[in-house]
């Protein structure tokens, strides 16, 4: 088998996911739960797909697709943390508005093509075997991808905005004691989230094919809330939990592709979940882990100035 | 300024029914709109589409000239033939052309769709008025009418005769009779119950209600009438561009047999008429009297080539006669008298049968008459000269005047198989030009402007004449059956096409813009195919490009054409295709355009599909021998997994795995049934087989919940990873070792006696008897026993739990385990009740729906039953949608998702006030 194409193919198929992954790590830092990601991602994936066929931009469509993320996020944001509705309910309903908008303004533009992004090889990185064609001879925005993951995990951990996130995600009322605007933070976490987490689905639609299908994200939006869990709300490692994901995925395909070992097709697709079933329960059965990947503690708990328990 | 918000302690009793009436309000209403935009946006991204390709299409053909054409034309011009060939080869042929060879292909794709979906719209505007059906209706039971009014007659005449003391009879009978048949057919209902009200103990008040009744009888009846024959004369005028003069008089017709059998005394007989009439209006709706115009006046062709075997019969007996009397003649000539007179005798044998054939039949009699008159006296003439003919002997003496004589019978035949054709031919004609008059008759009365209407005529036309040069070619080699049928299909589908293109236009588009559509359909199609062609013949130019060097090179040595001369012949040909191409994308986008306009018809059919969309909504689900099963038999899993979430949210306990649960419900439920009990399967393994489902349930969702107690792993991700391995354990075996030896990946259907049994003959399983009675436990579990008590402790406050040494990890395994037996049980219900097999892609989602409405039903098990079962009419509702408006299914979901938005927020604007506070 090719090693090379398989590293290639899993970097691909991991990279919808990483974006949705630390949008979502962002957005929960911040103590918001938004199960909505199935239909942010779809709403992305849509909207990049329409502008890149309009306009021939590929560009502005991904930044478009973030901006519509966003804005969709805002309505999640509006209702978990102003009116402080329950957030499971909330983001179900996200995830059907979105796949259910995006399929019904989608029909006119189903099995369309449209341009894509084209990989790109850094010079010199590239050249190194094995690794370098499968890293570094990516499209544009896989390369954004990693760019993204580093800064994100130096913002989280080193700066002081950063700090600001976890503290309204971890203990909302020490936050606000401190003079931080708790609902601020919270609704930006939640529109960058959001707006990354478009971006992951807009990869589908924009570099990962070049066209446009209805549910085209195929349940990768519950992937990427299992993989916040199974990073640990760590963007670096997030990233590793994507890809591995990826190989999985890319792997199941080939072995399918090559027919040369007979493993049924699903039961290869239900490893990704099993996996990540397993490494959680590892992860918990080990008391260090256990300690560090503590979830932020007011996840899910809309924070409210009257009502302090 | 800021808004805040403030809890309000006094939330009013109404609020628990404004809310949801109010969002769902809200919701209906949003809804409206987006079916609204879809419908009307759906063209006009459809245009967008359309012409975003055309211009890339454009700008690419453009591309050809500017860069590769003038490059190419220098180097031409230098002479340099090897590099201008270079040139187009690499510019034009590959990418530049298959790009916009393939954008062109999708103007016609999105065309394509687009007359589709004014098809599909303007479909649900057409039905036929309802008025008129009920019109019909009233016809079909003017029998009680009648009777209403003979019984209200005898019942004044016997009150008369009571009055008079003449008879003892009964006043009840006849009033009561009156009411009945009335109220069979369901009319007059005041008049019913004035009747009712009349007093039977005082006859002479009775009669003066009675009369009083009887003299408002028959205008009663005939507003009825007459309201919903006006009624439906509106629509019908509103939707159909006939003009009114074409259908008035029979209206009017109508009308005046309605007004005599009214005053006649309900005369059923002039009745019938009048219900005759109606049908007549009904038949000559719109476009049907086109059709059958068209088709009468084609009748004649077609009885002219039915009778085709005839006419060739006769024309080749006179063929045959032709050739008989060519061999007297050789025979004369060859001295071989001897055979003379009986090939003389073929010859009259042959004519005879040819005008015999013609005139036993009273169609081509008519027809071919004065052929018929004209073969007699030939044969007459021959006949004559063959009873002349004496001996061998005389003949051989005679020869050269017999021979004279037979020459001109010769002729004489010779011009009447030509008379024959000419006959045919002139017939042929003469019906096909009097079809094409009356229907161009017709036409111009209903079509006063005229101007896709001669679009349609000038169609005609050149499948006339198709038809013509068909029949011609038939004449042309003597009267051929073969090609003579092929004719006759010509003309059928002459035929067809014209019926088609007229149903077309009475069935599918709405009436303003149908002409619009009508003439774009034709000439796009027509341009489109030309712009193909040429585009699919650019190759050939290439090849031509190719083979000109070796051209060039066969040239070389010769004189007489000059390379210059060769090259502009060349160019001035490309030219000219180019040309062409540009004049076709021009005329397609004016084409285009105006379709555009066309579409703006389309917001007017928007609305109709929007109040369709409502009805069918609002009460498909709901009618008992319509969609009220279908409602009960989605309802069901829903109150399942439902009732099962209610338990388990109780204590905040997040468990978005019902949907795993329920599929693991189904995968026991399935193999218990497949596989265990397949021997001898009885009813009474049933109740065996659905615990099981529901225990398989329970030990499924206990995973997540042990997880959760033990290790503190969050269940909302623990039971979502569930879900997909369940879903795809599920495929697994529906793919692979429970596959049913059939194509479709599948699996067997289960023995029938452990279906669950049904209400009746309905669809309806007693899976719904369960779930019910499972919502009193549940309630039951919930209010009197101190486990409900301990869950919902654990839910509003963990830590006094704790304290109160309620044993947190237990309760959470436990509930966990009790909300998945539910989904597992709903799964086992399914499969029994409903399913009765598992095929691939098998995810209807009631898990993750069951969240919704344990949410919508707040928790209370009660409000779940009645939430499950608008929501399961809600489903019901949407495939109806779908099925009657071609609504796309991701519709559905988004109101759902719109519906439940406005549920929980308007739950928390009644909850709290919002205040504006100033800084």
């Amino acid at each position: 088998m090719n090693i090379e194409g398989l590293l290639s193919a899993s970097i691909r198929y991991g990279t919808p996911l990483l974006f949705a992954t630390v949008g979502e790590i962002i957005t929960e830092r911040a103590g918001v739960l938004n199960l909505g990601l199935e239909g942010l991602m779809l709403m992305g994936a849509f909207t990049g797909f329409v502008t890149a066929y309009s306009t021939g931009n590929l560009w502005l469509a991904f930044f478009l697709s973030m901006v519509v993320g966003a804005l969709f996020a805002l309505i999640h944001a509006f209702m978990s943390i102003t009116l402080k509705v329950n957030q499971v309910v909330s983001g179900l309903a996200l995830t059907m508005l979105g796949s259910g908008l995006s399929g019904i303004l989608g029909r006119a533009y189903v099995g369309r093509p449209a341009v894509m992004f084209q990989p790109v090889a850094i010079p010199g990185l590239a050249s190194i075997p094995i690794i370098g064609p499968a890293f570094f001879n990516q499209d544009p925005l896989v390369y954004i991808g990693y760019v993204l993951t580093f800064f994100l995990a130096w913002f989280i951990f080193k700066t002081k905005a950063g700090l600001t996130l976890r503290a309204v995600g971890e203990e909302p009322a020490a936050a606000d004691a401190r003079g931080i605007n708790v609902f601020l933070v919270r609704y930006i976490a939640t529109l960058v989230g959001g707006g990354l987490t478009a971006a992951g689905g807009a990869y589908l639609s924009l570099a990962a094919t070049s066209m446009w299908m209805e549910n085209m994200t195929a349940g990768r939006g519950w992937i990427a809330i299992a993989l916040v869990i199974f990073a640990a709300w760590d963007p670096i490692k997030a990233m590793l939990g994507s890809y591995l994901f990826g190989f999985i995925m890319s792997l199941q395909f080939r072995l399918q592709a090559t027919g040369e070992v007979h493993v049924s097709a699903n039961l290869l697709l239900m490893l990704p979940y099993l996996v990540t079933l397993i490494s959680m329960v590892l992860f918990s059965l080990n008391e260090n882990f256990r300690k560090r990947i503590g979830a932020p503690s007011a996840l899910g708990v809309p924070y409210s100035r009257e009502e302090k328990t | 300024m800021r808004f805040k918000l403030e809890r309000r302690l006094d939330i009013p009793k109404w609020a628990g029914v404004v809310i949801p009436l109010v969002s769902v309000g809200f919701s209906l209403l949003i809804m409206g709109i987006v079916i609204y935009s879809y419908m009307y946006s759906k063209p006009s991204y459809l245009n967008r589409a359309i012409f975003g390709a055309l211009n890339e299409y454009r700008s690419n053909i453009m591309k050809i000239p500017d860069e590769s054409w003038s490059r190419f034309e220098k180097l031409l011009k230098a002479g340099r033939m090897k590099s201008a060939i270079a040139v187009p080869k690499g510019k034009l042929s590959s990418n530049v052309s298959s790009f916009a060879l393939s954008r062109l292909e999708d103007v016609f794709r999105s065309t394509e769709e687009a007359y589709k979906f004014v098809r599909d719209t303007s479909e649900s505007a057409k039905s036929f008025p309802k008025d008129f059906e009920s019109l019909k209706n009233l016809h079909n039971n003017i029998g009680y009418i009648v009777k209403a009014y003979s019984a209200l007659n005898k019942a004044i005449n016997n009150a008369k005769s009571i009055m008079n003391k003449e008879c003892d009879c009964d006043l009840k009978e006849g009033i009561n009779s009156f009411v009945e048949n009335l109220t069979k057919v369901g009319i007059l209902e005041d008049l019913i119950r004035e009747a009712k009200s009349v007093d039977t103990a005082d006859p002479e008040k009775a009669i003066k209600k009675l009369e009083d009744i009887r003299s408002k009888f028959p205008d009663e009846v005939k507003k009825l009438f007459t309201s919903k024959m006006e009624n439906s004369i509106k629509v019908i005028s509103s939707r159909c561009s006939l003009p009114k003069s074409s259908w008035e008089g029979l209206v009017l017709d109508y009308k005046n047999n309605l007004e005599n059998a009214m005053s006649s005394g309900f005369n059923p007989l002039l009745f019938e008429k009048a219900s005759k009439i109606l049908n007549n209006v009904s038949t000559y709706y719109c476009f049907a009297p086109v059709v059958k115009v068209w088709n009468d006046s084609l009748d004649p062709l077609y009885m002219l080539h039915k009778k085709a075997s005839i006419i060739e019969g006769a024309y080749s007996q006179l063929s045959s006669a032709l050739r008989s009397s060519q061999g007297v003649l050789r025979s004369l000539e060859k001295g071989r008298t001897f055979f003379v007179k009986d090939t003389l005798y073929s010859v009259a044998r042959y004519t005879r049968n040819s005008y015999m054939k013609l005139e036993k039949d009273s169609f081509t009699s008519s027809i071919f008459a004065s052929r018929i008159e004209s073969l007699k006296s030939l044969y007459n003439e021959v006949n004559s000269l063959y009873k002349s003919l004496g001996k061998p002997s005389d003949i051989k003496k005679n020869a050269s005047q017999i021979s004279e004589k037979v020459k001109t019978i010769a002729k004489k035949i010779e011009e009447e198989s030509n008379a024959m054709r000419e006959d045919f031919l002139k017939a042929a004609e003469g019906f096909a030009r009097s079809a094409i008059d009356s229907f161009s008759a017709i036409q111009s009365k209903m079509f006063p402007e005229g101007s896709i209407e001669s679009r349609i005529a000038e169609y005609l036309d050149l499948l006339m004449d198709t038809y013509r040069y068909k029949l011609k070619e038939v004449l042309s080699s003597g009267i051929d059956r073969m090609k003579l049928n092929m004719a006759y299909s010509q003309l059928k589908e002459v035929s067809r096409d014209l019926t088609m293109f007229l149903r077309d236009i009475s069935d599918y588009y709405p009436p303003s813009n149908k002409r619009m559509s009508l003439s774009l359909d034709y000439e796009t199609y027509v341009f489109g195919m030309e712009a193909l062609r040429i585009h699919s013949s650019q190759d050939i130019i290439y090849d031509s490009y190719r083979s000109k060097e070796e051209i060039d090179k066969a040239l070389s040595g010769k004189k007489d054409i000059t390379k210059e001369e060769y090259t502009k012949i060349l160019d001035k040909i490309l030219q000219g295709h180019l040309d062409r191409v540009y004049s076709i994308l021009t005329n397609l986008k004016k084409d285009l355009k105006s379709l555009t306009e066309s579409f703006g018809q389309v917001s007017k059919v928007s609305w109709i599909a929007v109040g369709s969309a409502y009805k069918q909504l609002f009460t498909w689900p709901f009618i008992p021998k319509e969609g009220l099963p279908d409602t009960i038999n989605y309802m069901t899993p829903l109150l399942f997994t439902g009732l099962g979430l209610v338990l388990v949210f109780q204590m905040k306990l997040w468990n978005i795995g019902a949907e795993g649960q329920f599929y693991v419900g189904v995968i026991t439920a399935l193999w218990l049934s497949l596989f265990v009990f397949n021997n001898h399967p009885s009813a009474a393994e049933i109740p065996i087989v659905l615990l099981i489902g529901g225990l398989a349930g329970a030990a499924w969702a206990a995973i997540a919940g042990a997880l959760k107690a033990f290790l503190n792993i969050d269940e909302i991700v623990s039971t979502l990873m569930l879900n997909y391995i369940a879903f795809h354990w599920m495929e697994y075996l529906v793919y692979g070792p429970w596959k049913a030896p059939t194509n479709f990946p599948e699996t067997k259907e289960i023995p029938h006696q452990l279906f669950l049994p049904t209400f009746g003959t309905s669809r309806v399983h007693i899976g719904i008897i369960i779930a019910i009675s499972l919502s009193a436990v549940v309630y039951l579990l919930m209010k009197k026993t101190w486990w409900g008590f301990d869950l919902r402790v654990i839910g509003d406050n963990p830590n006094a739990a704790r304290y109160a040494g309620v044993n947190i990890a237990k309760n959470i395994v436990l509930a966990m385990a009790v909300s998945g037996f539910f989904a597992g049980l709903g799964g086992a219900t399914q499969i029994l009740g409903f399913e009765h097999k598992l095929y691939h892609g098998y995810a209807p989602g009631y898990g993750y729906t069951g969240i919704i409405i344990a949410w919508l039903a707040r928790l209370d098990p009660w409000a779940t039953i009645l939430v499950s079962f608008l929501f399961g009419g809600f489903l019901v509702g949407g495939d109806q949608i779908q099925l009657v408006l071609k609504l796309p299914k991701a519709m559905v979901v988004a109101i759902e998702g719109v519906i439940l938005f406005s549920l929980i927020a308007s739950e928390v604007l009644f909850k709290y006030k919002v205040r504006v506070v100033r800084k």
